[in-house]
């Protein structure tokens, strides 16, 4: 398991700079509870991966508030 | 048909310690309607599970009635009594039971029935003490919550023959008090006796019940670190003491998402403003809005009950 290695900040820092770059990248911290209730759904399939359960959450709520969503 | 184990009347001013094993069930029942009951209950074997009124409005809402469970504190977090009947509907989790201080600070006071001291002295017939009288559950209780954020009472309209039934899921000690409250609108500024009934459960009683969870987090004091009860009162600091919490350090790690244009526009769409420029803190909070919305059984902050 990766811990984090610098303060936070510099890693909110590194992603402001690679956000003005294509696509959208952004930095979430998570601790060790957090990540294991995703691993958890993870684990009983809801999505392949983190990152893949990440863009789910995303989509899924936004069909669930349209009247958000230009 | 179910057996009668005992019948007593409660005058006003008094309350009563009752032994009710698993499978019995106590009815609480209005004489001539209007009066409001305080009720405390505790695991017949070990005092120090009781019924906890936070975690059962957590649970069940500020107004519990026929269908909930009265809850004991967490660790323990067990079903101990089951809310098999509620002919009336209206009962209250919000209000502490009424003191003599309240009596004595808002009306003069030196003495005056109240259901604390009428708790106190029920339960002292089996050595407790006045500091272990808990939180009160008040059934034919009608109370509300106002826009500014403050609990009252309202008067009430339970009649003669109204009652709750209470099944113990375990062996319990059962302490209803008759509301000392006369001079506030509670039990609309009377004191009316009370009549209590212990029945033996029928099947069919029994069948009605909805299964609650069993979990390991449910402790016993076989799982406590520290499982003796403190005989003196003062605190002092124990040298050898090592903390061990749960789950600590907390480590943070970063996880980096690349989002589609997309994906980000519908983002950007529903992310709150309360975040600003912080992305991060952003999707964290929708990653766990989504995920309560999608699984969580029970309302925000509450144990859930079923399966």
């Amino acid at each position: 398991m990766e811990y984090c290695l610098y303060p936070i900040f510099v890693y909110d820092l590194l992603a402001s700079q690679e956000e003005k770059m294509a696509g959208r990248r952004v930095t979430i911290v998570l601790n060790q509870q957090q990540l294991e209730l995703l691993d958890r759904t993870i684990g009983k399939g809801a999505a392949p991966d983190r990152e893949s359960l990440i863009k789910l959450a995303i989509r899924e709520l936004a069909q669930a508030r349209p009247e958000t969503v230009r | 048909m179910r057996t009668i184990l005992n019948q007593l009347t409660l005058e006003p001013g008094t309350g009563k310690a009752i032994e009710l094993l698993a499978g019995q069930i106590l009815r609480i029942e209005q004489v001539e309607g209007g009066q409001c009951v305080d009720f405390n209950a505790f695991n017949l074997h070990d005092y120090k599970e009781f019924m906890h009124c936070g975690r059962t409005r957590t649970v069940h809402g500020f107004n519990p009635a026929q269908g909930t469970f009265l809850w004991s504190q967490p660790p323990r977090e067990r079903a101990l009594l089951y809310i098999l009947a509620d002919t009336y509907g209206r009962n209250d989790v919000l209000f502490p039971r009424c003191s003599a201080y309240l009596y004595e600070s808002a009306y003069g006071f030196d003495a005056h029935t109240n259901c604390h001291d009428m708790q106190a002295e029920a339960q002292r017939e089996y050595g407790l003490t006045p500091d272990d009288v808990h939180d009160s559950f008040n059934f034919f209780m009608n109370t509300e919550v106002t826009l500014e954020g403050r609990a009252s009472i309202t008067r009430q309209t339970s009649k003669a023959g109204d009652y709750v039934d209470l099944l113990a899921l375990t062996d319990v000690l059962a302490v209803p008090n008759v509301c000392g409250a006369d001079i506030m609108r509670t039990s609309n500024f009377g004191l009316k006796p009370i009549r209590l009934t212990v029945f033996e459960a029928t099947e069919a009683d029994l069948a009605t019940v909805p299964r609650t969870p069993v979990l390991k987090s449910q402790r016993t004091p076989a799982e406590f670190r520290q499982p003796n009860i403190k005989a003196d009162r003062e605190l002092y600091r124990d040298p050898g003491y090592r903390p061990q919490f749960t789950n600590t350090p907390i480590v943070h790690q970063p996880i980096v998402v690349e989002l589609s244009d997309d994906e980000a526009a519908l983002f950007d769409a529903i992310k709150l403003d309360m975040y600003g420029d912080d992305d991060g803190q952003a999707l964290r909070d929708i990653i766990f809005t989504w995920w309560e919305t999608r699984y969580l059984a029970a309302a925000s902050g509450a144990p859930a009950i079923g399966d």
